[in-house]
C-alpha cells in the first residue's frame, strides 16, 4: 500500500516543484544552526561555514537525489521528450507533413479497406444459423448453374435429408396498380418456408401463408407508398393487374434479393414444365452434416430425379455452395481481395518513405546525437527521444488516417449501397482499429529501430552505411510502387479493351423503358396488341427513330435461355442449348442489328402464322456451319414445336459488357408473348428528353402501365461496376504510391547533390560541363529506380497472374502494360532528378568549395 | 579528520532516522543530524545533506510526517515526526537489523 502512495505522490511531484524550494530552506537553515553550534564551539565565523558546509557534503548532490525522490524521472522524461518531439516536428515543417501525409494516406486506406472486407468477406449473414444455409442450384452438363424447375424443387424437398429447411423464391418484376401512379415494383414469389428459415419477422401485420392472395411489403415500401401507415395491413393492391391484399410489413433479405421490395406467395407445383429452370433455393444443412456430405446426398438425389425423368433431366446435377459465397459472388470477393493487397502494398510502401525520411534526418542530426552522448546522455535515453518523436508522428498520422478513413467509408456507404447491400451497414469497428492501430503502432517501433540507431563516433563510416539504408528504402519503394503500378495498367488496359466492346449496336442513343401493362399477363391478345401499338406510336413521335421490344433488358444481367433440337435429331439425349429472346419487328433496327440475310420480322408473324425464328450469326456458323439454315427449321424446346427460320442477325452482347456473344435465337413476341418487356427506344438526340413524351404515349394506350427508363449507355457502365471500381482503387493507389516514391527519390537525391557540394564545385571549377555534372546526378536517380524495377518487375508479374480472372482479354503478360511501367518510372526518375541535377550544375564552383 | 570513520551502512540511514525520530519526537533535519552524530560518537561519517532525501523518500512512504515550526534561534524550519506506520515499520526493521547482526557475529565468531 505503501508503495502505491509513493508512486503517486511521486508522480504528482513532477509538478508540484515547491517541494524542492522546501528543501532550499531547510538546507541553509540548517548550514545556520551548524555554523552557530560550530562558533560557539570556538571557531571563527569564516572557518565555521565553510566546515558546516563540509559536513553536508555535496550539496549539488544532494539536491539531485532530491529532485528525483520527489518525481518520478522516467515519467519526467517522456514528458520532456514529448514537448521536445512536438517542438522539433514544428520546425522541421515539411519533413514532419510529409510523414504525417504519408502515414494518414496509408493508415486511412488501411482502416477503410479492413473496414470494407470485415462487413463483405468476415461478417455472417444476418440470418439465424446463417452458416449452415447453402444455396442449391441444378446444373446442366452443357451450360452450367440453373436455378430450380417446380418439379424438381417439390423432388428435392421430398427426398433430401441432410436439408432440414428449404426456401424457394422467384424474383420479378410486377406492375403495382391500385396504389397511386402505378410503378414497377422488384418483388419475389417466395414460400411460406422462406420467412422462418431466413428470420424474417413481421413490423406490422403479419406473414403470408402460401394459399393466400397476400403480399408482404418492405419498410421502404411502406414508408414510400403509405408513409409508415398501420392502416395498411389488409389493403387491396394490384399486381400486374391481380388483386392481392397487403398481409404484414418486414425487412425483407436486401442481401439476398437486392431491391425487392414486395413479396407474394409462391406454391411450387408438380405439374409445372421440368424444363422452367426459374426458381432460387436456399438450404439449411440439417445439425451435424458437413456440406460435403450433404453434398453426396444431393448427387444421389439428382441421379434418382433424372432416373425418373430422362426426358428431362439425364445429366443435370444439383450443387450447393454456401449461401455466404452465394450472396457475396466470386467477383465481388475478388475485387475486395486484390484492393485489400493494394492496401497492404502501398502501407509497406508508406512505412519504408517514413523510415526514409527518418533515416535522413537522423543522418542530418548525427552532429547534435554525438555531442550529447560526448556529453554524457545515455544512448537509451537518445533513443527514447527519438521513438518519442517517431511516436507523436505515427499518432498524428493515426489521428488523420482514422479522420479520412471515417470520410471515405461515409462516402462507400452513400455510393455502394445500391450495389453492394452488404455496404450499407458499413462503419468503423472498434476490431478494425485496433488492427490498425497495432499496425501502426509496430511499423513505428519498426521503423525507429531501423533508422534511429545511436550515432557511432566514426562518422565516415557510420555515414555510408547510413546512404546505402537510404538507398535500400529507396529501392523497396520504386519496387513497391511499381508492383500496384503494373497492375493498375493491366486493369487499366483491360478496362479499355471492355469499353471498347462493341456490344452489337449503337448504346449512345437509345432508351430502355421497362414496360409492365397493367392487364393480367394471361390476357395474350391484349398483350400481344399493346406492344404492336406502342413502337408504333412512339414511331410517330419526332424525336424517335426507331422503337422496339424485348423480354430481356439490355445489361440487366438476365437473360433466357431455351433448349432446341436441329431438324430431323430426334434422340432424346442429343438436344442443345442457346439463349434466346422474345422482340418485336423493329427490334433489329432500334438496336441497329444488321440483318446478315432473309428478312426481319413484320407484323404478320402472329400466332396462326408461320412459325418463325431468326438467329444471330454466330449461332448459325455453330450449328449450320456448311450451309445456308435459311429455310431449315430447328425444333423448338421439349415441346419440339418446329420453327423456321428466316432471317439471319448480326451478333449482340445484351447481358454483360465483359460476357461473350452466345448463340442466339429470336421469336416473334406476337408468337411467344413474355411479361415483362423491355421497349428500346432509338432516338435522333438525346434519349433523356424524350421520357415525357415516351411516357405519354405508353399512358394512352395503357394508363396504369408501370414503366421505368434507362439510358443504355448508363446501364452498360453499371454492368462494368466491379472493373471500374477495382481500376479507380489500385489506379489510385498506384499514383499516390508513384507519388510518395517520386519526393522519396527527390528527397535522397537533393541530399546527395548536398554532400557532393565540394567534389562538384572542384570539378566545375576545373572545367567540368554542365552536362556531365547534371548527368552524373540523374545517373544516380536512374540506377536507383532501375534497381526498383528489377525488383519490382517479376513481382509483379508472379501477382499479377493471381489477377488473371479480374482481367478481360488482357495476359498478366502484357507487353504494352510492362511498358508502360517503365516509361512512366523512367520519366519520375528523370522528374525527380531533374531540380537537383540542375541546382548541382549551376552551383558557384568557388562557394561550394568553401561550402562547410 | 584523523579518527577512524565508517561510512553509513547502505539502507541503515532510514533506520537511524526512524529511531531517532521515535526516541526524540519531533525534530528538524538539524536535529535529527546532530542526534545521530551524537550517538555515533564522532564514529560515524554522515553527509548531513544526505538526509534530506532520506526524509523525503520517508515521508512519501507515509512513515514521518512534517510541519513547519520554529527553530530555537526563532527560525522558520520544517519539523519531522514519526508516525503509526512508521512506528510499526521501525519495530519491524529493528528486529530485522538485530537478526542480522546476530547472523553475522554468529558467522564472524565461528570463522574465527
Amino acid at each position: 500500500m505503501s508503495s502505491t502512495r509513493e508512486l503517486l505522490l511521486r508522480a504528482g511531484g513532477i509538478f508540484r516543484k515547491h517541494r524542492t524550494n522546501y528543501l532550499q530552506e531547510e538546507l541553509n537553515e540548517h548550514i545556520a544552526m551548524l555554523t552557530a553550534d560550530y562558533v560557539r564551539a570556538g571557531m571563527s565565523e569564516t572557518e565555521a561555514r565553510i566546515s558546516a558546509r563540509r559536513a553536508l557534503g555535496n550539496l549539488t548532490r544532494v539536491q539531485e537525489d532530491y529532485h528525483e525522490q520527489n518525481g518520478l524521472p522516467l515519467l519526467e522524461n517522456i514528458w520532456r521528450d514529448l514537448k521536445f518531439a512536438l517542438r522539433t516536428l514544428r520546425r522541421n515543417r515539411v519533413y514532419s507533413t510529409l510523414c504525417i501525409t504519408t502515414l494518414a494516406v496509408g493508415l486511412g486506406s488501411m482502416i477503410t479497406v479492413l473496414c470494407v472486407a470485415s462487413s463483405l468477406l468476415w461478417t455472417p449473414l444476418p440470418y439465424p444459423n446463417a452458416q449452415r444455409l447453402v444455396a442449391v442450384s441444378e446444373a446442366d452438363p452443357h451450360t452450367g448453374r440453373w436455378p430450380f424447375s417446380e418439379p424438381d424443387l417439390l423432388d428435392l424437398q421430398e427426398r433430401s435429408k441432410s436439408l432440414a429447411a428449404l426456401a424457394a423464391y422467384r424474383a420479378s418484376a410486377l406492375a403495382m396498380t391500385g396504389t397511386g401512379e402505378p410503378e414497377t415494383v422488384q418483388a419475389a414469389a417466395v414460400t411460406s418456408s422462406t420467412f422462418a428459415l431466413l428470420g424474417i419477422k413481421p413490423i406490422a401485420g403479419q406473414i403470408f401463408q402460401e394459399s393466400q392472395k397476400s403480399v408482404v411489403i418492405s419498410r421502404d415500401l411502406w414508408r414510400r407508398k403509405w408513409q409508415m401507415n398501420a392502416a395498411v395491413v389488409g389493403k387491396a393492391i394490384a399486381l400486374d393487374g391481380e388483386q392481392y391484399t397487403i398481409s404484414g410489413v418486414a425487412d425483407l433479405p436486401a442481401d439476398l434479393l437486392p431491391g425487392v421490395e414486395l413479396f407474394f406467395p409462391l406454391s411450387p407445383r408438380a405439374t409445372e414444365s421440368r424444363t422452367a429452370h426459374d426458381i432460387e433455393v436456399v438450404g439449411r444443412l440439417r445439425e451435424g452434416i458437413a456440406l460435403s456430405n450433404a453434398q453426396a446426398e444431393l448427387n444421389a438425389v439428382a441421379d434418382s430425379i433424372a432416373r425418373d425423368n430422362p426426358a428431362t433431366n439425364t445429366g443435370w446435377k444439383i450443387r450447393s455452395i454456401p449461401l455466404f459465397d452465394f450472396v457475396l459472388g466470386p467477383r465481388t470477393a475478388r475485387m475486395v481481395w486484390m484492393i485489400f493487397s493494394a492496401v497492404a502494398l502501398f502501407w509497406a510502401l508508406a512505412c519504408a518513405n517514413v523510415a526514409g525520411l527518418q533515416l535522413a534526418r537522423s543522418i542530418a542530426r548525427r552532429n547534435e546525437m554525438s555531442t550529447r552522448l560526448v556529453l554524457g546522455a545515455s544512448r537509451s535515453r537518445l533513443f527514447a527521444q527519438m521513438l518519442t518523436e517517431s511516436l507523436v508522428l505515427g499518432l498524428c498520422g493515426a489521428v488523420f488516417g482514422y479522420l479520412l478513413a471515417q470520410y471515405a467509408i461515409e462516402i462507400i456507404r452513400r455510393l455502394a449501397a445500391e450495389n453492394f447491400p452488404r455496404l450499407g451497414s458499413l462503419h468503423l469497428d472498434a476490431k478494425t482499429i485496433a488492427i490498425a492501430a497495432l499496425c501502426m503502432l509496430l511499423s513505428t517501433v519498426l521503423f525507429t529501430l531501423l533508422s534511429n540507431r545511436a550515432p557511432d563516433f566514426q562518422g565516415g563510416r557510420e555515414l555510408s552505411r547510413r546512404d546505402r539504408g537510404r538507398d535500400v528504402l529507396i529501392v523497396v519503394q520504386v519496387a513497391l510502387a511499381s508492383v500496384l503500378f503494373l497492375g493498375a495498367s493491366l486493369l487499366l488496359h483491360s478496362f479499355v479493351r471492355l469499353q471498347a466492346v462493341d456490344p452489337g449496336f449503337d448504346p449512345d442513343k437509345i432508351l430502355s423503358v421497362r414496360v409492365n401493362p397493367s392487364f393480367p399477363a394471361s390476357d395474350n391478345t391484349r398483350r400481344v396488341d399493346f406492344f404492336q401499338e406502342v413502337p408504333q406510336r412512339l414511331e410517330r413521335l419526332p424525336e424517335v427513330a426507331w422503337a422496339g421490344a424485348s423480354n430481356v433488358a439490355p445489361f440487366s444481367g438476365y437473360g433466357t435461355a431455351n433448349r432446341f433440337r436441329l431438324d430431323g435429331e430426334n434422340s432424346r439425349a442429343q438436344y442443345r442449348s442457346a439463349a434466346w429472346r422474345a422482340v418485336t419487328p423493329n427490334f433489329f433496327r432500334s438496336l441497329g442489328i444488321p440483318l446478315k440475310r432473309g428478312r426481319s420480322f413484320t407484323d404478320a408473324d402472329r400466332d396462326g402464322a408461320l412459325e418463325v425464328v431468326i438467329l444471330s450469326e454466330s449461332m448459325a456458323k455453330q450449328f449450320w456451319p456448311n450451309e445456308d439454315p435459311i429455310g431449315r427449321r430447328l425444333l423448338w424446346g421439349k415441346s419440339g414445336n418446329p420453327k423456321t427460320i428466316v432471317g439471319i442477325v448480326g451478333d449482340l452482347r445484351d447481358m454483360a459488357v465483359d460476357a461473350l456473344p452466345v448463340p442466339t435465337m429470336f421469336r416473334p413476341f406476337a408468337q411467344l408473348s413474355n411479361a415483362p418487356m423491355t421497349l428500346i427506344v432509338r432516338t435522333k438526340g438525346d434519349p433523356i428528353a424524350a421520357i415525357e413524351d415516351v411516357r405519354r404515349e405508353i399512358r394512352s394506350v395503357d394508363g396504369n402501365a408501370a414503366v421505368e427508363f434507362q439510358p443504355l449507355r448508363r446501364a452498360m457502365a453499371d454492368s462494368i461496376l466491379r472493373p471500374r471500381i477495382s481500376l479507380t482503387a489500385l489506379g489510385a493507389f498506384a499514383v499516390v504510391a508513384m507519388i510518395t516514391a517520386a519526393f522519396g527519390l527527390y528527397g535522397l537525391i537533393s541530399y546527395r547533390v548536398n554532400q557532393r557540394r565540394q567534389e562538384i564545385g572542384i570539378r566545375l571549377a576545373l572545367g567540368c560541363s554542365t552536362s556531365s555534372i547534371r548527368w552524373s546526378v540523374q545517373k544516380r536517380c536512374l540506377a536507383l529506380v532501375t534497381w526498383g524495377l528489377v525488383l519490382g518487375l517479376p513481382i509483379a508479374y508472379a501477382l499479377s497472374t493471381l489477377m488473371r480472372s479480374l482481367l478481360y482479354e488482357t495476359q498478366p503478360a502484357q507487353p504494352a502494360a510492362y511498358g508502360l511501367v517503365l516509361i512512366i518510372f523512367l520519366a519520375v526518375a528523370l522528374a525527380a532528378s531533374y531540380g537537383p541535377a540542375r541546382r548541382a550544375s549551376r552551383m558557384d564552383p568557388a562557394a561550394a568549395i568553401r561550402h562547410e | 579528520m584523523q579518527d577512524v570513520k565508517s561510512e553509513v551502512p547502505y539502507g541503515t540511514l532510514d533506520l537511524m532516522i526512524l529511531k531517532t525520530l521515535d526516541s526524540m519526537g519531533s525534530l528538524h533535519g538539524y536535529g535529527i543530524a546532530r542526534r545521530i552524530e551524537q550517538v555515533a560518537e564522532g564514529s560515524l561519517a554522515l553527509n548531513q545533506g544526505t538526509i534530506y532525501p532520506a526524509l523525503l523518500r520517508l515521508e512519501q512512504k507515509g512513515w514521518i510526517g512534517s510541519d513547519w515550526g520554529v527553530s530555537e534561534n526563532n527560525r522558520r524550519a520544517r519539523f519531522y515526526s514519526i508516525t503509526k506506520p512508521g512506528k510499526r515499520q521501525l519495530m519491524e526493521e529493528e528486529a530485522n537489523w538485530q537478526r542480522t547482526v546476530a547472523t553475522v557475529s554468529r558467522l564472524l565468531q565461528g570463522a574465527q
